[in-house]
């Protein structure tokens, strides 16, 4: 459809209207020329009327002076009815000139010839003789002579009257005509213009109202409204402009919509706080973590989610910022403390000018549960390993210094019972024999190292303290260091487990002092409480630095680490306690289950 | 011995090695004879019962009852039963316990035929016989607790530097909290070391304790 303008379209019906009033305008020029004809007649007539009652009244007034004449024969009446008489003459002449029917013509031609007749009656009198009886007889005649042409005028006039009566009457059917016509006329032309004003305004409103509503059904929500394009004006443009707005306005509430359920969905808490730490947004997850309604947080101090009030510093959270994710813990509705790994991120506007504070935590109590499960799991697999271990160690040492042990014995029987007496003493054969006896000796001796390596008998057969007396027996029989073993309320057996880690955490502790420490004396010291046993290892060596080994793992030489495992799947407390120069201190505690 | 009187034997081993070579060894002595083995020391107990011998040598690492119970149970019933330990145990532990329970003499396996009849001869006579090697070793034992000197004077080699500082910090009359807070350790710690240190002096509270320290040297008040 070929566009238009607002403006072309108001010109052309203007136009009409323009035209539709130039029509009204026309009948009026008619009307106004059709009314002026008709009284133009009228005045036409009225002149003619006037013309002849004129001539009347100059007739009438040549009767007098005749009569007076025709009696008196006075000169001076003569003359006066010359002079009326020329007056009529005037007139007549005018009438003749004026009257314009052929009727009033004849008749006034017709009063003529009596005027003519009536004046040469009354003029030849004059010439002669006067007499008054002749005179007196003309009388009668003039009398009939000025009625009949006084008849004739009278006719005229009524004619004249009768033609005047016409016209205005035609005058006013004109009149009332034309009014009829102008009134009809202006009154279409009204309606014409009222119905093309309206058809046009509607042309416009219409487009217009309807824009109105889809623009109200947009700010209700509603995206899917399309206006029409049909008014092949600006009105089309305005209505393909407004369908670009809400294709764009679309776009944008579909990017909003998936925004906002991004933030709803995402089990991270997020906290939007501005830079005097008030909170000014929480996402869904951070409400309901938290344990608060959707409106309570907003407004609040940032602070209240946190264990310390006061908490909140602008400059300590922004030196945050570059940090990527920090331990840290919420605190619910209720008190409840929930583990979380929390990362800053500064909040700037256009100008790059700090609005606030970005705060994404995530929870980590699953995570924390999974680790210490993992951590309890794997304890409970080291303390299993370790048990099967200990097992394997006692069998083989069982083996070794019974099994292997007791044959070897055997061994040496046999030779002695069937080879030693044969021999003569200081033989060769004597010699070898003894040599071979030797050999198995050693071979038994060898094999009870070996097993006493692997664990020592004592600790199964008779308890820690004997197993560690010998322990202590044996390194100082072997090292520079002496070593003194202390047992404090020691009167049953431990748990034949308990025995065995704590004999292994001293053969462990004992070795540290003999590779590290090189110290003068050494301690070891057991304390039985009623629900507990205490293990001090304590030396007067090197000692080192022991500030880094409390919790973690990053512990000098693994003897401290197997210790420390050792102590954790039971439960127990470790403290280490040791300077440089100033020895080492290693306190175990173990509680009864 | 010149009287011919055999004496019963009864072997108790839970190696047969072992007592095929006692046997041997055993056999080519005229007085003695050997009526019955056992294999543990459950068998030793209700073969000695049943054949009620002179003596009895015994192991000591067995199944089903050890030699040392054995031992005990059959010296409570039979006194004059004689019983010589016949082991590869060569500790003190293993020696005193069988000695405790009983047992006659005590023998070392790598024994030569000689030393075992020399035993079962000697416990016959009632009297007590040790291995040579098993002497030196109580011997050494014995040396070992006289001649340690005690290096330190008594009360320091009970109580650890540690320690020490502990009873000097309570004696100042603060609270565990705060000396665990000094000492830069935990609550649990302090408190371990406490019940330590008052099991060690055998007091029963702080009172005592002070008075222990101060007493001692260990704080000034």
């Amino acid at each position: 459809m070929k566009k238009t303008t607002l403006r072309t379209q108001l010109f052309k019906r203007l136009i009409v209207l323009l035209l539709l009033m130039s029509l009204i305008a026309v009948s009026g020029i008619i009307v106004t020329a059709v009314l002026k004809r008709t009284s133009n007649k009228i005045v036409f007539e009225y002149l003619e009327l006037n013309a002849v009652q004129e001539l009347r009244l100059a007739f009438n007034k040549t009767f007098i002076p005749a009569y007076n004449y025709l009696i008196y024969h006075e000169p001076a009446e003569l003359l006066h009815f010359r002079s009326r008489l020329d007056s009529t003459h005037r007139h007549l002449d005018y009438c003749k000139t004026i009257l314009s029917k052929t009727h009033s013509k004849e008749l006034l031609e017709t009063f003529e010839n009596h005027l003519a007749y009536f004046e040469n009656m009354v003029l030849n009198t004059e010439n002669t003789d006067f007499d008054i009886i002749k005179n007196r007889k003309l009388i009668p005649i003039l009398d009939d002579l000025i009625d009949s042409s006084t008849q004739m005028i009278e006719q005229i006039i009524f004619e004249t009257k009768q033609e005047i009566d016409e016209c205005i009457a035609l005058n006013t059917t004109a009149v009332t005509h034309s009014s009829v016509t102008i009134i009809l006329l202006s009154c279409s032309v009204i309606l014409i213009g009222f119905i093309i004003g309206s058809l046009f305004v509607r042309k416009i409103v219409q487009p217009l109202r309807n824009l109105v509503s889809f623009t109200r059904e947009v700010a209700d929500g509603n995206l899917d409204v399309i206006a029409g394009t049909s008014s092949r004006n600006e009105l089309e443009d305005l209505a393909a402009a407004f369908n670009h707005m809400v294709d764009n306005l679309r776009l944008t509430t579909v990017s909003m919509d998936l925004f906002n359920n991004i933030l709803t969905s995402m089990q991270e808490l997020v906290v939007v706080v501005d830079v005097d730490g008030r909170i000014v947004l929480v996402n869904n997850a951070a409400s309901r973590l938290l344990g608060y309604n959707d409106d309570e947080l907003p407004g609040k101090p940032v602070d209240l989610l946190f264990e310390k009030s006061g908490a909140y510093s602008r400059d300590d959270v922004l030196k945050l910022t570059s940090l990527k994710c920090i331990e840290n813990e919420y605190v619910t509705k209720t008190g409840q403390k929930i583990p979380i790994l929390l990362s800053y991120a500064d909040l700037r506007n256009k100008m790059a000018e700090l609005t606030g504070f970005i705060m994404v935590a995530a929870d980590i109590t699953e995570i924390r549960a999974a680790e210490r499960n993992l951590e309890f799991i794997r304890r409970k697999t080291m303390i299993d390993l370790n048990d099967v271990q200990e097992k394997e160690r006692l069998r083989i040492a069982k083996d070794l210094h019974d099994g292997l042990g007791q044959m070897l014995t055997g061994i040496s029987y046999y030779v002695e019972n069937n080879f030693s007496e044969k021999a003569e003493p200081g033989s060769e054969l004597s010699e070898h024999i003894d040599n071979i006896q030797n050999q198995i000796d050693a071979a038994i001796k060898e094999s009870k190292i070996i097993a006493y390596d692997l664990i020592p008998m004592q600790l199964k057969d008779f308890g820690l303290s004997a197993a560690i007396a010998v322990m202590v027996d044996r390194l100082n029989a072997r090292q520079k260091t002496k070593f003194v073993f202390s047992e404090f309320n020691i009167h049953s057996r431990l748990d034949e487990k308990l025995e065995k880690a704590l004999y292994r955490i001293v053969q462990e502790a004992t070795n540290n002092v003999v590779k590290h420490a090189q110290a003068e004396l050494a301690q070891v010291q057991l304390i039985k409480h009623d629900n507990s046993i205490s293990l001090i290892v304590v030396d007067d060596g090197k000692g080192f630095n022991a500030e880094g080994i409390s919790h973690g793992y990053n512990n000098k030489g693994l003897g401290l680490t197997s210790i420390h495992e050792r102590v954790a799947s039971f439960n127990g407390l470790l403290n280490i306690t040791s300077k440089p120069g100033a020895g080492t201190e290693i306190l175990i505690e173990i509680y009864d289950e | 011995m010149t009287n011919k009187v055999m004496y019963n034997i009864l072997l108790v081993d839970d190696h047969d090695l072992i007592l095929d070579g006692l046997r041997t060894m055993l056999a080519k002595a005229n007085e003695f004879r050997v009526i019955g083995e056992a294999n543990s020391g459950k068998e030793a107990v209700e073969k000695t019962s049943e054949l009620r011998p002179d003596i009895v040598i015994m192991d000591i690492s067995m199944p089903e009852m050890s030699g040392i119970e054995a031992t005990e149970i059959i010296k409570r019933k039979y006194q004059e039963v004689k019983i010589i330990a016949l082991t590869q145990h060569e500790s003190t532990d293993y020696i005193m316990q069988m000695l405790k329970a009983g047992a006659d003499g005590y023998l070392l396996k790598n024994c030569k035929r000689t030393e075992l009849i020399e035993a079962i001869q000697t416990v016959l006579r009632n009297e007590k016989y040790l291995g040579k090697n098993v002497s030196s070793i109580l011997a050494e034992g014995l040396y070992q607790s006289q001649n340690t000197e005690p290096v330190i004077p008594e009360n320091k080699i009970i109580l650890t530097p540690r320690e020490i500082e502990i009873i000097k910090l309570i004696s100042t009359d603060i609270s565990n909290k705060e000396i665990a807070e000094k000492l830069n350790i935990s609550l649990r710690t302090v408190e371990t070391h406490r019940r330590n240190i008052m099991l060690k002096l055998n007091v029963k509270n702080v009172v005592a304790l002070v008075r222990y320290a101060v007493k001692h040297g260990i704080a000034d008040v």
